[in-house]
């Protein structure tokens, strides 16, 4: 077992998370790292919040094996973690409790070719799945099989699951040569076909979805001139209206009711842009307010329960850090090294 | 003068038909040296060198258990060959960790150029047509050289033999049939002519073709008691052909010329890396290259005093890359670059005085690149390169001086051209011998150079950046050689120590970006290089009719990253730079056969510059053993070599996720007609 000490940055006012306010339900965090593309490295860690004590090789220690190479996206779904490895090609079905890998769905078409999963959604004892081979495949919960596939636009990225409808946002990132995606997919939970496509402009990355059923969408544009930017679908209407002041959306997450957004303008430091869903409105241009510059965030996650804000820092080159931040913005602790490329944290 | 055109005509026409029977350390040395003596011995220039410099001569290169040019390449110390395993398997080579940009390699006096990605795949070349191959750290004491040879960093040399004939004789050559472990077949066929007592011929023909399906253990995890699983590399075939021609000419004494034409076709699967529950079907790409080049040298004298030279050269690269499996609207990615490039060299050598020589070179390159994508830059670069150099020659001394001035012009179709550049670099070496007789030496040199970005860093669609700056490199050398001779017993004996500091700055790098497909380049800040080189060479006769030969080289280097002292990799060791590596050699000559020994051996290493126990690579030892006879036949002298490769059989990693082969063995086959 290789448990690393839990490093944490000199931050003036700073503490151990152990002595650090938490709500009693939070005794443990997991942090998925994608990894660098073909190099096997994508790794879970393990946070334990009493003891500080950091594992950043959790899910091998445990199961003796790694996770594969770029794990996108993980959720949590009652006592089970999904994990999607992109180039693996795998859904790891991982017992919550214990970090033990309850199966390995391999992610392959008939021809046994990757089908390269890449981000998930939960809802009514399923787990929905994007992947690049254009199709969104459904998961049962129970039996851990998969039971059903629809096909999307091009190159699904991000996924949402609200009252029965399943959003998706094509991006056609692998045709991106001849022209991307700008739909969102919209799936109909009980019959499991695809109702209707949403035009919602170039490139659609992250779709997230608010109480009031108002869809969020982040169009990343090409690069070049078609800037990206950050869309509503109307919950009644249907109509796409772009939101004013977030100029350049990388991803978001939505959490009661607010967007935490990735904001990335070229040549500035990444920053996090909160928006409020209910009153349509930027709560904040920059949500860090007493905290270290992030230049490049790779993903952030909400804990639902308190607000922190777990944003993940990369270089791309070396281990990224984990910052966790009070709802306030103000940092409370760093991970340093975590694992390559960190990205989504659960808290349990 | 007289006795030294003379002795090139011999060295060139006569006296090099005894190369294949001369001994190694007293192999001719037929390249054109006019400020130096023209026949010496390969190991005194070794030792005098005022930059480090190593030699593996042909008979050396036999008892190697090399069949690429990477493979002996590994036998040199201060060299990382990034190995991505197999013999399709991309392979460049570093000096120093100065990177795989800053080595040149030269074919016949003239560089090899790839201006797409400015590095060479070393393992295309063959060593079935190599006479010796030479590394320069830093650069060549020989200053009458083109422009172009003083910007590198440091160079390898690979140099063709030159046809030579038995008295009477006007016709030669050798047949070799390689095959071996994963479908290796290799064939090759020269033969050489001599067409008058001025022109000779040399044409050579080779295929080469391997499944590369070698079987591996691919690791789960590095701890013990992780899983494992027995795999089988796919799409890691290669099929090459070579077809070469030249033409050595002599029209007097005063004047002699070559003129080659060379021709490479490839295809190899790109298996990737060994991906984890993907293994099967992971990679269907494909990859195509094709070269041609004709490249010419003529040089002239003058009088005593002034010797002229001229190179030319023409290249033509094509390269298809196909992914037809790729995920993407239409169900594959298609890419097809071309690239021409024309170049032109005139150097004068000035022997102003008995011990001070002077030269200047001038040369010009023409460099475009083309691809099948919409709105591609379609790059033009135009070079202009001038060299002055001096050198000094005493019983005690010996110095070289250059300045190297180079300038840009570019200009693309689409978009905007990078910035034009005009750089002056400087280099200074010198050599001192304190003793008339002990051959002790020490030495000193100092080098400035730079690279300038490719026209994939620039121009690649969506991932190049315009806006990057040449990467700089310094290296400062410091060494002590030596060599002896203990009686008839140990005719030779030599011994080199090098330390070296090396600065880069601005490093180019390509990195991903938060969408998987979209990777960018930029500089990246300084990194430190400190390092030892130790060699030795010998060779004992153990009895009148049994020698040995042996070698070794070891390198120690520190090179870090200084970039940015609040980052998590400062001060960490560069990614895949063992601390310390080297390698060994042994021939044993005996008249039944020729017994050969070879370790390639690496210390630890890190796959990522934040240096920490889960991007630790273990260290690797290569070891190897050949059997080779040869008999006198009527038709001529038969040779049999058998190889066995990788003895200990492990899978190691030069590179994550890219397994070497384990056991295998190789034979060979060849007649001397």
């Amino acid at each position: 077992m290789v448990l690393a000490t839990l490093f944490l940055v000199a931050c003036s006012d700073s503490d151990k998370p152990g002595e650090i306010e938490t709500p009693i339900e939070a005794k443990e965090l997991l942090i998925l790292s994608e990894g660098a593309m073909g190099s096997n490295n994508s790794t879970l860690a393990r946070l334990d919040l009493l003891s500080g004590v950091l594992n950043p090789d959790y899910f091998r220690t445990v199961n003796k094996r790694g996770l594969g190479d770029v794990g996108n996206d993980m959720i949590q779904y009652g006592a089970k973690i999904f994990i999607v490895v992109n180039k693996s090609s795998t859904i790891e079905v991982v017992e919550a409790s214990s970090g033990k890998s309850l199966k390995q769905i391999p992610m392959k078409s008939d021809n046994g070719q990757a089908r390269e999963p890449r981000r998930l959604a939960a809802g009514n004892g399923k787990i929905y799945v994007t992947s690049f081979d254009d199709t969104v495949t459904r998961i049962d919960t129970a039996s851990l099989q998969p039971d059903g596939k629809v096909t999307v636009g091009m190159d699904p990225e991000g996924i949402a699951f609200k009252n029965n409808k399943i959003y998706v946002a094509n991006s056609g990132g692998l045709n991106w040569a001849n022209g991307y995606d700008h739909t969102v997919s919209v799936i109909n939970a009980v019959t499991f076909t695809e109702d209707y496509k949403v035009e919602v402009g170039t490139n659609p990355g992250t779709v997230q979805a608010d109480s009031e059923g108002d869809v969020y969408v982040s169009v990343t544009g090409n690069y070049n001139d078609i800037p990206a930017a950050f869309k509503k679908i109307d919950a009644a209407t249907g109509e796409v209206t772009p939101i004013d002041g977030i100029m350049s959306p990388i991803k978001f997450i939505i959490s009661n009711n607010k967007a935490y957004i990735i904001n990335g303008t070229y040549g500035e430091p990444n920053r996090i842009i909160v928006f409020d869903c209910l009153t349509e409105k930027i709560l904040t241009d920059n949500f860090i307010t007493d905290g270290p510059t992030i230049e490049t965030i790779n993903n952030i996650s909400v804990d639902g329960l308190t607000g922190d804000l777990f944003v993940a820092e990369t270089d791309y080159i070396t281990p990224g850090n984990i910052h966790c931040f009070d709802k306030n913005g103000k940092l409370k602790y760093t991970l340093t090294a975590v694992g390559m490329n960190p990205s989504v944290v659960v808290v349990m | 003068m007289k006795s030294i055109t003379n002795k090139l005509f011999l060295s060139l026409f006569l006296l090099c038909s005894s190369v294949a029977v001369l001994d190694a350390q007293t192999v001719a040395d037929t390249l054109l040296l006019p400020e130096l003596v023209i026949t010496e011995r390969y190991s005194d220039r070794e030792i005098r060198s005022t930059a480090p410099m190593q030699i593996l001569s042909r008979k050396t290169i036999s008892g190697l258990h090399a069949m690429q040019l990477s493979d002996a390449v590994k036998h040199f110390s201060g060299v990382t060959v990034k190995d991505y395993g197999g013999i399709g398997g991309l392979k460049t080579v570093s000096v120093r960790s100065l990177g795989a940009h800053h080595t040149a390699l030269n074919y016949n006096g003239v560089a090899i150029t790839d201006v797409q990605s400015g590095q060479i795949d070393i393992g295309r070349f063959s060593l079935d047509q190599v006479e010796h191959i030479t590394l320069h750290i830093g650069q060549h004491d020989q200053i009458f050289q083109p422009a172009r040879a003083f910007s590198s960093a440091s160079a390898i040399n690979i140099t063709s033999p030159t046809p030579s004939f038995e008295e009477g004789g006007k016709i030669n050559g050798k047949a070799t049939i390689k095959a071996g472990s994963f479908g290796l077949f290799n064939p090759s066929l020269q033969q050489n002519l001599k067409l008058s007592d001025k022109l000779l011929a040399a044409f050579s023909g080779e295929f080469m073709s391997a499944n590369g399906a070698y079987p591996y253990l691919l690791k789960y995890g590095s701890a013990e008691g992780d899983s494992t699983s027995r795999e089988k590399r796919e799409n890691s075939d290669v099929k090459n052909m070579r077809l070469e021609t030249a033409f050595f000419f002599q029209p007097s004494r005063e004047t002699t010329g070559n003129l080659r034409f060379y021709y490479f076709q490839s295809e190899r699967g790109l298996p990737g890396a060994t991906i984890f529950y993907n293994t099967k079907n992971y990679s269907k790409q494909r990859l195509w290259d094709h070269t041609f080049f004709v490249q010419g040298h003529m040089d002239h004298h003058i009088s005593p005093k002034w010797v002229l030279q001229a190179n030319a050269k023409y290249n033509h690269g094509y390269l298809r890359y196909l992914d037809p499996a790729y995920l993407g609207e239409g169900g594959e990615m298609e890419d097809i670059f071309t690239q021409h490039e024309s170049y032109g060299s005139v150097s004068a050598l000035f022997k102003a005085f008995e011990r001070l020589s002077f030269a200047a070179s001038t040369d010009l390159s023409l460099a475009t690149m083309h691809a099948n994508r919409t709105a591609f830059a379609t790059p033009v670069r135009l070079t202009f390169q001038s060299a002055l150099a001096a050198k000094w020659i005493s019983n005690r001394w010996l110095a070289t001086a250059s300045l190297l001035y180079t300038q840009t012009d570019e200009r693309v179709k689409n978009g905007d051209a990078a910035a034009d550049r005009k750089k002056f670099t400087p280099y200074f070496s010198t050599s001192f011998k304190p003793f008339d007789e002990i051959d002790l030496r020490w030495r000193a040199f100092y080098k400035h150079n730079f690279r300038l970005p490719t026209f994939n860093d620039l121009y690649y669609p969506v991932v190049g950046t315009r806006l990057l700056l040449p990467e700089e490199a310094q290296q400062f050398n410091t060494g002590i050689t030596y060599g002896t001779s203990i009686g008839q017993a140990m005719p030779l004996l030599t011994l080199t120590a090098d330390f070296y500091h090396n600065r880069v700055k601005d490093k180019i790098i390509a990195y991903p970006t938060s969408n998987l497909h979209q990777w960018a380049m930029m500089n990246v800040g300084l990194v430190e290089i400190n390092g030892l080189d130790l060699s030795i060479e010998g060779l004992v006769h153990l009895s009148d009719r049994i020698q040995w030969l042996f070698g070794a080289t070891h390198g120690y280097q520190r090179a870090v990253d200084k970039s940015n002292s609040s980052s998590s990799s400062y001060n960490h060791q560069l990614p895949y730079t063992p601390r310390h590596s080297g390698s060994v050699r042994s021939t044993l000559e005996m008249p039944w056969f020729r017994a050969a020994y070879t370790l390639i051996w690496s210390g630890e290493r890190y796959a990522n510059g934040y240096n920490s126990e889960v991007s630790r690579m273990p260290g690797y030892a290569d070891h190897a053993v050949s059997l080779a006879k040869e008999w006198q036949t009527s038709m001529g002298r038969l040779m049999l070599a058998v190889e066995l490769l990788n003895l200990c059989g492990k899978n190691y990693e030069i590179v994550r996720n890219y397994p070497m082969p384990g056991r295998s063995f190789r034979t060979t086959i060849s007649i001397n007609f």
